[in-house]
């Protein structure tokens, strides 16, 4: 090998190295300042009760959680939330469930017009002045609490002193006691036995 | 004592036994009592002056038993205070109704524009009210009226509203217009 290309074929590398150097991990100047992470919360509540008046002053709902979280994006969610609805002063229909969730979507529609979604084991039922319990059971379902209705697309069952049915999908509105359930409608009446 | 022994030991069997005679009555009576109802399309469930009433559409199917009615539509009632059914109504294009007899393997069949399914306050069974374009057939009679009432507990057609056609057995023989 010729002497004078040696040191050429030396430099080859060199230059590279140069080139390189911003991109290697040597002597790059640490970051001091501490992380910062950002809530994705603004509120947080337990035990929370709320009551909705009409109008008119009377009570129209109530509303109970054992947690109530309200995220920065505006949606709501509460943890095992009890919902009481109030006709004339009196409490008729009540609501349970897993969990609830006023999406950010709903806190721009006006208060009438507000649903609740609903998810988890969610009951709906009340006693009648007879002393008859009625209980609908489904997955989810959506309640908008000033107009007293209910919405779901899912399996539904409906228990009272004498029925038990099954259904898919049901329009509810509590104030006139009035059930329109959508489709594969299944049932059994039975009269109770006398006590 | 051994006399006393004895007499306890039997009372305890003979209590026994009947407790297996008397269940599986009590049974059958409940699982007879049961009314099922389906429908492929919507139920309506309101409640006004302590009645509630289910409608239900598309293939409606009502059984009770043996009994079964099948139409298109129908309205079910129930006194709310006593939870008792009023009535249940079912319509089609024809509704039909079958139902085994007590007697062995007999069966009676039947179809008109309208059945009307309601409780003898009396005897507490059931009476079959076939409306428009009625038709009957049971193992003795076979009748076409505009209108028929049947008892299915005794075999009985205990009226029929005329015009009608067909035979009626003298045991059948109520009343007729």
């Amino acid at each position: 090998m010729p002497k004078p290309l040696i040191p050429a074929l030396l430099l080859i590398p060199a230059i590279a190295l140069i080139a390189a150097y911003d991109q290697l991990p040597l002597n790059r100047p640490t970051d001091t300042s501490p992380a910062t992470e950002e809530l994705e919360f603004n509120a947080y509540s337990i035990g929370i009760n709320t009551v909705i008046y009409d109008t008119e002053g009377a009570i129209n709902y109530t509303l109970q959680a054992e947690r109530q979280v309200q995220f920065n994006d505006e949606s709501t969610e509460l943890d095992k939330p009890f919902v009481r609805l109030y006709q004339a002063g009196e409490s008729n229909w009540n609501l349970v469930a897993d969990s609830g969730i006023i999406s950010a979507a709903e806190m721009d529609v006006a208060r009438d017009q507000r649903t609740i979604e609903f998810r988890g084991n969610v009951e709906v039922y009340n006693l009648d002045e007879f002393g008859n319990r009625t209980v609908m059971k489904t997955e989810r379902l959506y309640l908008n609490p000033e107009a007293e209705t209910l919405v779901t697309d899912e399996p539904v069952v409906v228990e009272t002193s004498s029925i038990n049915q099954t259904a898919i999908g049901m329009i509810a509105k509590l104030k006139t006691d009035e059930i329109v359930f959508h489709r594969e409608i299944r049932g059994i009446y039975e009269q109770p036995s006398p006590n | 004592m051994n006399n006393l022994l004895q007499t306890k030991h039997a009372l305890v069997v003979a209590y026994l036994a009947l407790l297996t005679l008397i269940a599986p009555i009590s049974a059958a009576q409940e699982t007879v009592q049961q009314l099922r109802y389906s429908a492929d399309g919507e139920l309506t469930m309101t409640i006004a002056n302590n009645v509630r009433t289910l409608n239900l559409s598309d293939n409606v199917i009502i059984t009770q038993g043996s009994l079964e009615i099948i139409g298109n539509l129908a309205v079910l009632e129930f006194d709310e205070p006593t939870q008792d059914l009023i009535k249940a109504t079912v319509y089609g294009t024809p509704v039909s109704y079958t139902q085994m007899l007590d007697a062995g393997d007999a069966s009676v069949e039947g179809t008109s524009d309208s059945i009307l399914l309601i409780t003898d306050e009396t005897t507490g069974g059931n009476i079959i009210e076939l409306n428009g374009n009625a038709n009957i057939e049971s193992p003795d009679s076979s009748m076409q009226c505009a209108s028929i009432v049947y008892i299915p507990d005794n075999d009985l057609i205990r009226k029929a509203t005329g015009p009608c056609a067909g035979t009626l057995s003298q045991s059948q023989e109520g009343d007729r217009d």
